[in-house]
């Protein structure tokens, strides 16, 4: 294997503790020392998701990620996941719209296995039509399991952008894949331009950053392929069955990537409006039962960079109409719209969102995948701009006025809407 | 990681353990109540209580205790268990002090308002997931609370919560756990002054243990009409926690099911593609310890399944583990030791079960060696004595096309 050349100073960075770095191919490498806990957690994320499936193949991203874990072979009896957890770690992963992200937490001494065989699957990837078979069956089980709420999030995407497909894919599309077409997929998108790799824990960045150009030199250099990225445009009301009655709204944020700032101003919008203000309503509004709003892949943030919504869910009591509750939810939106919050509620909304920051920070697992996706999908001005240890800081400095345009911004926004039947 | 603590009883029986651990900004807070339902007629009045406990005092209002936790910085969650209620507060580090104020203010000076005229409406019948647990529990356990279907809901008057609120409620049987980077002996000062006042207790809200010490084995088949999944749910036997043969018994379960590289795994996900995930584990509490294996696929396959797993317990059970497999768990278990307290959250949840079930804090770095000590004989013989399907109780659930009735008596105990 060869040694690739670094591109130069200018590439590699150090903001804080957090070194910054690219391969002469391109691929992306960050890591953060975290010593004492005897840990690292290690994560793989490539800029391939549901949307890069190809037409006739949903699930095709979904399915790859399966087959990034090859398993034992008689030449092999451990595969990777048996190598990873005999090695006192655990691993998992994710496949999201616009990414799909491995992650792995080991103890420390494991650090060099773990970065070996992160090398190897991504490049001796060799399904065969076998594996391909069974593992589709796999993804057919996984969906049978996420029956109801666990459609909700996909369901409400498809209503303001319609067309739009999960990232779980279809088994009867997949039936029809074959392990060429996984391999051309492969092939395709996990190059080192789409690719971040993280480090954080118990490691030493020189070491590591030495390791990675040794090991990654090889992944082929081409660029992230571009994801279609469709306008807001709602479609007709749809339905999906539900564990209490109500109605999913889904409205579209900004760009996290081009507007992060207005995109945390509606996070801080959605926190005051769940934590104070939706409640208040629930109580004195009969046309409301219950109400939340939360910002993200089930509330997870920053979690992909494909247009991204808030999913308001509205609980519908005996007798009220889906347009009633709406209107319920507008008039609470139009109050944050015409008035910036005060200091007071502004502060306690940013301490609730500060003590859930700082608690993820705490995970080695949750900060390797936020630093992956900052990477990846936010870049910043610079590297390391927008990895997990700047986010409370750039929660801070959104003001009760930025919060008030958000809620104005959100009036003006088109929005879909989704029945929730309780069968 | 072990940690700076101390630990002492307040004079009300509150059992207190303060670790330092510096680091992030954040103080977490563990409050573990007994709080198990041992007689029926408490159910309402248990229920609605761990709904509303935390809400406001009789100086504060919901509001005022939400605008509180605010200024605080505080995240209050209240979680029941079969056999606990458990108070959790994450909080930034400069709110502890007011954190605990508040907690005694909720403890000591409850206030109830706003209760629901009429009791809520009945709960469903049971869907497969709920029925198939009660079936094994007391087809393998007999009879025993945990096992029981609620009783339908009744009416809960103001006197009924508070009385329930003192009897239950109380510090003597409960242990407070705060992990912050303050000083121990400081938090325990702070603690002494908001919750000495605190009183009551014990409750005696404990469950009783099960009518037997090993599972019955057996077979029993749930007809669920439309069901979307076939599920298997088993009980072998285990022993605690505390037991000598625990270790080797965990490295057994490990082997059997717990990583996603376990026999289980290999057989029935990666082979026969019959289940996305399946997994089995150890449940321990104070009725009993049993081994238990779960997973869910396609209708009609709980037959296959139960078949498969069966299977894998015999193999197991005859022939043991590899010397790979067995020393692929025991390094799992190492790390598992480890990454299960990766986060401070996680740490003082777990921290707070060990309090609250009597073992030291530092337990399971003690646990930790004992596993690194198990040899692959003793791996062996667990699998041998534990693993053994004439042992084990295998119970599904699956559609039936051909059977139009509900679960309710329709368990059948197949050969």
């Amino acid at each position: 294997m060869s040694v690739p050349t670094h591109r130069g100073p200018a590439d590699r960075a150090l903001t804080g503790r957090v070194l910054a770095d690219r391969l002469g191919n391109g691929l992306r490498l960050t890591v953060e020392p975290e010593p004492g806990r005897g840990l690292v957690a290690v994560a793989l994320t490539v800029a391939a998701g549901g949307a890069h499936d190809p037409a006739g193949r949903h699930g095709m991203a979904h399915l790859v990620e399966h087959l990034m874990f090859p398993r034992g072979t008689a030449a092999d009896p451990d595969g990777h996941v048996g190598r990873v957890e005999g090695a006192g770690g655990t691993c998992n992963a994710e496949t999201h719209r616009d990414h799909t992200v491995f992650h792995t937490v080991a103890p420390a001494d494991a650090l060099p296995g773990i970065l070996e065989w992160e090398a190897r699957r991504l490049l001796d990837f060799a399904p065969d039509d076998a594996v391909v078979r069974t593992e589709t069956e796999v993804i057919g089980a996984e969906i049978r399991g996420a029956v109801g709420g666990g459609r909700l999030w996909d369901t409400a995407y498809a209503s303001l952008h319609p067309g739009s497909r999960d990232s779980y894919g279809s088994v009867a599309e997949l039936r029809r894949a074959t392990a060429a077409e996984a391999l051309a997929f492969q092939r395709a998108h996990y190059t080192a331009g789409a690719t971040a790799l993280t480090v954080v824990g118990d490691a030493d960045p020189a070491w590591v950053a030495e390791r990675v150009a040794e090991l990654f030199g090889e992944v082929a250099a081409a660029p992230a392929r571009p994801v279609v990225r469709p306008a807001a445009a709602p479609g007709p009301a749809g339905s999906i069955p539900y564990g209490a009655s109500g109605t999913a709204l889904a409205l579209p944020l900004p760009d996290a990537a081009g507007e992060r700032h207005a995109y945390l101003a509606h996070v801080v919008l959605a926190e005051l409006l769940t934590r104070a203000r939706l409640p208040r309503a629930v109580r004195t509004d009969a046309r409301l039962a219950s109400a939340n709003v939360i910002c993200g892949y089930y509330g997870q943030w920053l979690a992909s960079a494909a247009p991204d919504i808030a999913l308001v869910l509205l609980g519908l009591p005996d007798g009220v109409r889906t347009d009633e509750s709406v209107a319920a939810w507008e008039d609470v939106l139009r109050e944050a719209a015409a008035a910036p919050p005060s200091d007071t509620e502004h502060r306690r909304t940013l301490n609730a969102l500060l003590v859930n920051c700082h608690r993820q920070a705490d995970s080695l697992a949750a900060r390797a995948v936020a630093h992956g996706r900052a990477a990846l999908l936010f870049p910043g001005r610079l590297p390391g701009d927008n990895g997990p240890g700047t986010l409370a800081g750039q929660l801070a400095r959104v003001t009760p006025a930025d919060v008030s345009a958000a809620a104005r911004r959100l009036l003006a926004a088109p929005y879909g809407v989704t029945e929730l039947v309780n069968p | 990681m072990k940690r700076p603590w101390v630990r002492s009883t307040l004079g009300n029986g509150l059992r207190v353990v303060a670790v330092e651990a510096p680091g992030a900004p954040l103080a977490e807070l563990r409050l573990v109540v007994p709080y198990a339902l041992t007689d029926p007629r408490e159910a309402s009045a248990r229920e609605l209580l761990a709904a509303r406990l935390g809400t406001g005092s009789t100086s504060r209002d919901r509001q005022a205790v939400a605008d509180r936790t605010a200024d605080l910085g505080a995240e209050l969650s209240t979680v029941v268990t079969v056999e606990q209620l458990l108070l959790s507060v994450s909080v930034l580090s400069e709110g502890l002090e007011g954190t605990l104020e508040l907690l005694g203010d909720l403890l000591i000076r409850p206030a109830y308002r706003d209760l629901p005229a009429a009791p809520p409406p009945a709960p469903r019948p049971a869907g497969p997931r709920t029925a198939l647990r009660r079936v094994v529990l007391t087809h393998a356990f007999g009879p025993h609370p945990l096992a029981a279907a609620p009783p339908p809901p009744g009416p809960v008057t103001p006197e009924d919560l508070y009385a329930f609120h003192r009897r239950a409620v109380v510090p003597a049987g409960s242990v407070l756990l705060v992990m912050t980077g303050a000083e121990p002996d400081r938090v325990l000062r702070l603690v002494a002054e908001h919750l000495g006042p605190w009183t009551g207790g014990p409750s005696g809200l404990v469950l009783p243990p099960f009518g037997r010490a090993a599972p019955a084995p057996g077979r029993p088949a749930l007809r669920h009409p439309g069901a979307d999944q076939a599920l298997l749910l088993t009980a072998g036997p285990a022993v605690p926690s505390t037991d000598p043969g625990h270790a080797a018994l965990h490295l057994a379960q490990l082997v059997l099911g717990g990583p996603a590289s376990s026999r289980l795994t290999r057989r029935l996900r990666e082979r026969h593609a019959l289940a996305y995930a399946v997994s089995a584990a150890l449940r321990e509490n104070a009725a009993g310890s049993w081994l238990e294996i779960e997973c869910a696929g396609a209708p009609g396959t709980a037959d296959r399944l139960a078949a498969e797993a069966a299977d894998v317990l015999r193999v197991l059970a005859e022939d043991g583990p590899t010397p790979q497999e067995a020393e692929r768990a025991r390094r799992y278990a190492a790390g598992f030791t480890r990454f299960a307290l990766a986060t401070r959250a996680e740490e003082a949840s777990a921290l707070a079960g060990f309090a609250a079930r009597g073992v030291d804090v530092d337990w399971l770095a003690a646990y930790a060696e004992a596993v690194g000590g198990v040899t692959h004989a003793e791996v062996t013989a667990a699998c041998g004595e534990f693993l053994r399907p004439e042992r084990t109780l295998l119970a599904t659930a699956d559609d039936d096309n051909d059977d139009n009735e509900g679960i309710e008596g329709k368990e059948d105990a197949a050969p």
